[in-house]
Parts: structure tokens; sequence; C-alpha cells
């Protein structure tokens, strides 16, 4: 059965070129994909198009953050709705504002360097995705821990901090 | 086996029925990238686009409006109702365009901040594919370059949209050649990388705990890191594969064959990483099987095979 589907033409050339494009070359037919490469690189990030720079690069080293209780016990950030690698991707984009005036990696970079950073994502967190979850006081003492994960040697180690706490902010002006 | 090395790139005719499936198969897919849930009456966008890092239309004109109930519900009702069209094959131009923007606008809401998520991009390029090449041969029709045959319309159809996917996954590649340091072997400086993989691995198991605070089903996840992690040769082994198979995805293009076993290698790929590393690319591995593998002709040749067969035992 195989042999008679592989022998088949099952890719038999149609009587037309589908294209019919201003030349023989088949490989005329692809200037679609070519052009959406192009125009892939050419914006970056531009939805749909993408360069998909997702896991382009294996480090040694990552980080990510998780929310806590004033006792330090882990939350579900989907209490906030909230997944934690999305969490994470706000305290990152906030890390990544600290470069303008912090030298070095921020994994070299003290709590206290990185928690404006950690104040905005909890901020986003509280006034903006999921406001109903603060009311009564409710979570008023979050923090946001920063866990760094590392790979030497063979082995995996971890490094995990508080970086900041809801009650480090002020809370939301309302206007009169 | 040579049907598999023949170029047929640009030659291969799809018949109308097949692009009728293909239809049918993808339109719930495009609801779901675009509204995921099958719920018509809770259909949510968000409201906000992050000003400073937008993405797609968001970055062109304000389109926070959007995600606002009354606007996201008539948004809904007109894909729904395009997809209706599109199903039926009824003015194609317009409806793959409409879909595309549409499905393009609700993604720049879904999609903010750039670059955060990739879970639904070949979907929109998919129907940016197909919305240019209707566009491109009612040009044609219009301009008598083209005739009015319903197989020359699937065939361009069903080859742009081929396209489209094989370009995203050739462009993934060459970032990940490009980001992990370049060089003169595509892939190579990835490919060295991949024993750190292991950190990624507990990272993700790491998020995926921490999002509900429950331990997430041990998959191969666990083992295979461990594995990883003493043996980095086999880490090299086990993902260099990948890398090359987005590299080469364009193959998938030169014959029906070559699309099948593509389509079925890249779903592999996708159920790998799934396992692997807890993240679904579902509406990637729905647009591979429909447009790569495309079930419904391999099952008709089957059927037809077997009956030519039947024929001719009997006589």
């Amino acid at each position: 059965m195989l042999r008679v589907i592989l022998s088949k033409p099952l890719s038999a050339p149609a009587k037309f070129f589908p294209m019919k494009l201003p030349s023989s070359s088949p490989w005329l037919a692809l200037l679609p994909f070519f052009t959406v490469i192009a125009f892939c690189y050419a914006t970056g990030e531009f939805y749909p198009f993408s360069k998909f720079p997702m896991y382009s690069k294996f480090e040694e080293k990552t980080y990510i953050v998780y929310l806590a209780d004033r006792t330090g016990k882990p939350v579900p950030t989907l209490d906030f709705g909230i997944f934690a690698s999305d969490l994470k991707k706000h305290y990152g984009d906030g890390l990544d504002e600290l470069k303008k005036d912090l030298k070095g990696s921020h994994y070299t970079w003290t709590a206290e360097q990185k928690a404006p950073a950690a104040r905005e994502a909890l901020r986003f967190l509280r006034d903006e995705r999921a406001p109903q979850a603060f009311t009564d006081g409710r979570n008023a003492h979050l923090t946001l821990m920063d866990v760094r994960i590392y790979w030497k040697d063979g082995h995996l180690a971890k490094v995990e901090e508080p970086v900041a706490s809801l009650d480090q902010i002020t809370a939301k002006s309302t206007n009169p | 086996m040579k049907s598999l090395f023949r170029n047929h790139l640009g030659n291969i005719s799809y018949e109308d029925w097949e692009w009728r499936w293909m239809r049918l198969l993808f339109a719930p897919v495009i609801w779901l990238a675009t509204f995921p849930t099958l719920r018509f009456w809770v259909v949510d966008l968000p409201n906000t686009i992050d000003r400073e890092e937008p993405n797609g239309l968001g970055m062109l004109v304000p389109l926070e409006w959007l995600g606002q109930p009354v606007p996201t519900a008539l948004c809904a009702l007109a894909i729904a109702i395009l997809l209706i069209f599109y199903v039926l094959g009824k003015g194609l131009p317009w409806v793959t365009t409409g879909l595309a923007v549409l499905h393009a606008a609700a993604g720049s809401l879904l999609y903010s901040p750039r670059g955060h998520h990739h879970s639904a991009q070949l979907v929109g390029m998919v129907l940016m594919g197909q919305s240019a090449w209707f566009l491109y041969h009612a040009w044609r029709k219009r301009s008598r370059k083209a005739g009015d045959s319903p197989r020359e319309s699937a065939t361009g159809a069903v080859f742009w949209s081929q396209q489209m996917i094989a370009a995203a996954y050739v462009v993934s590649a060459i970032s990940k050649w490009v980001n992990s340091g370049g060089g003169w072997i595509p892939g190579w400086r990835w490919v060295q990388q991949t024993p750190n993989i292991v950190v990624q691995f507990e990272k993700n198991h790491l998020q995926s705990f921490y999002d509900s605070l429950q331990t997430p089903p041990e998959t191969l996840n666990r083992g295979v890191m461990e594995w990883f992690g003493d043996h980095p040769w086999a880490a090299m082994l086990c993902i260099a594969p990948g890398f090359y198979l987005e590299l080469f995805a364009f193959l998938g293009l030169f014959n029906r064959v070559a699309a099948a076993l593509m389509g079925v290698a890249l779903i592999l790929l996708h159920v790998f990483i799934a396992l692997l590393m807890h993240l679904e690319f579902r509406y990637f591995m729905a647009t591979d099987l429909i447009f790569l593998v495309n079930l419904p002709y391999w099952i008709a040749t089957l059927v037809q095979i077997r009956s030519i067969n039947g024929t001719t035992a009997t006589a």
C-alpha cells in the first residue's frame, strides 16, 4: 500500500502555472515567502508578524517572580488574573527601564536597586489588572519575590529574595 | 520514495474540495485564536494597550475602544458572520481581508505588550496570506491574466497559506541563529547552548506552580531535565533537530508528501515542546495539520487506492 501511495504521482504538476508570474522560474512563486520573512525582520514585532525570538538563546541563568503574603507564603498569581510568566515580563520591563540609570546586569543588583521595578509590577496588579482583589485591605501586604536560577557545574542553584511589598506603595489616588 | 524528493514547487494543484475542507476546519481556529472561548455570550478583549510597547495595528491607531463590551460584541458578531461566508466560500477577497484586519486588531489588544506572547501569530499570518492571494487573484481576473477556475483559486490560497507557515518557522530559526551568536554554521551556537535549557525547564516548572500553587502534572519534564543535566550531549542531540526542522520548513512546499511529512514533524515538535516545557502552541499545530498534513486529501487518496485495488482484484 505504501509503495502505491509513494509511487502515485500525488504531486502531479498542474496543467497551468498557478502564479503566472512574469518568469518561468518556480522560485519566483516563493515571493510571498521571502516577502514575509523580510517583513518580519523589518518590523521585528507587528502582530501577527514576528521574529519569534522566544528561546532564541539559552543562558546559564534566568529568573522568575512569584507573589507572597506578609508571612512569605506563596499566593497564586491567578488570584490576580495573571500568569506568573506575564508578571515576570512586567517586572522584566521595569528592570530594563532601570538599566538606563544603573550599571551592569540586574543579576548583580541588590533588592533595593530592583525594588522600583517590583513596585511598578505590584502597582499594575492593584490598580489595573485586579483592583477587586485588593478591596477590604485584602492582599495589602502582597510581596513580590525574585527568584534567580543558575546552572553551574551540572547543578541548579536558586537564590530568592523579597524585592518590594505593596504596603510600600501609596494607594491609588482618587479624584473627588 | 522518489515522490518525496520531487520538486513541484509552485506547481501543485489543489482541488476546490480540499480548500473547502481547509476553510471548514480553519474557521474555528480563527475564532478561537481571536476570542479564546466558544461561548459567544462571554467574548472578551482587553481594553488596555501597553502604550510603551504597543503591538500591531495598536502601534498605528488607538484601539483600546475595541476592548469595550459593545465594540467587542460587534467585532465578534462581524467575525462570526465573516466566518460563515468564509466557510461558504463567498466573496473571499473581502471576507479574508475583513477577517485578517479584525483578527489583527483584536490581536494587537490580546498580544500587547509587544513580544510577550506568540501563540496565535501563525493564524493571523495565514489569514494575511489568504487575503493577499485573493486580492491579487481578483486583480488578475479583472485584468484577464487568470481564468475563473475554482481549482486555480484554491491552489493559490493553499500555496500562499503554506508559504506563510513555512516563513514563520524559518524566521524563528533565523532568530535562533542570529540571537545565539551567529556563526558560519547555521544554529551551531544555539545547539551548543542547549544544555542550558535545564534552567528554562526549571523556570517553566516553577512558573506553572506559582500560577495556582498546584504542582504541574508530571510529564517528561522532570525526568528529562535531570537526564539532560547529566548528559549535555543528549540535550544537544535531542533539541538540535528542532532547529533544523524549522530552518528547512520550506522543503514542505516542494510536493504533497513533503508537506504532509513536514506537517507531522512540526506537530511532533510542538508536542515535544509541550511535554518538556509546558508550552502549548495549539493554534500552530492546528494550522500545520490543516494546511500541511491535509488529512482529507490523504483519506480520499487511500479510499481511491482501495477502490482501484478492489476493482483490479475483481477483474
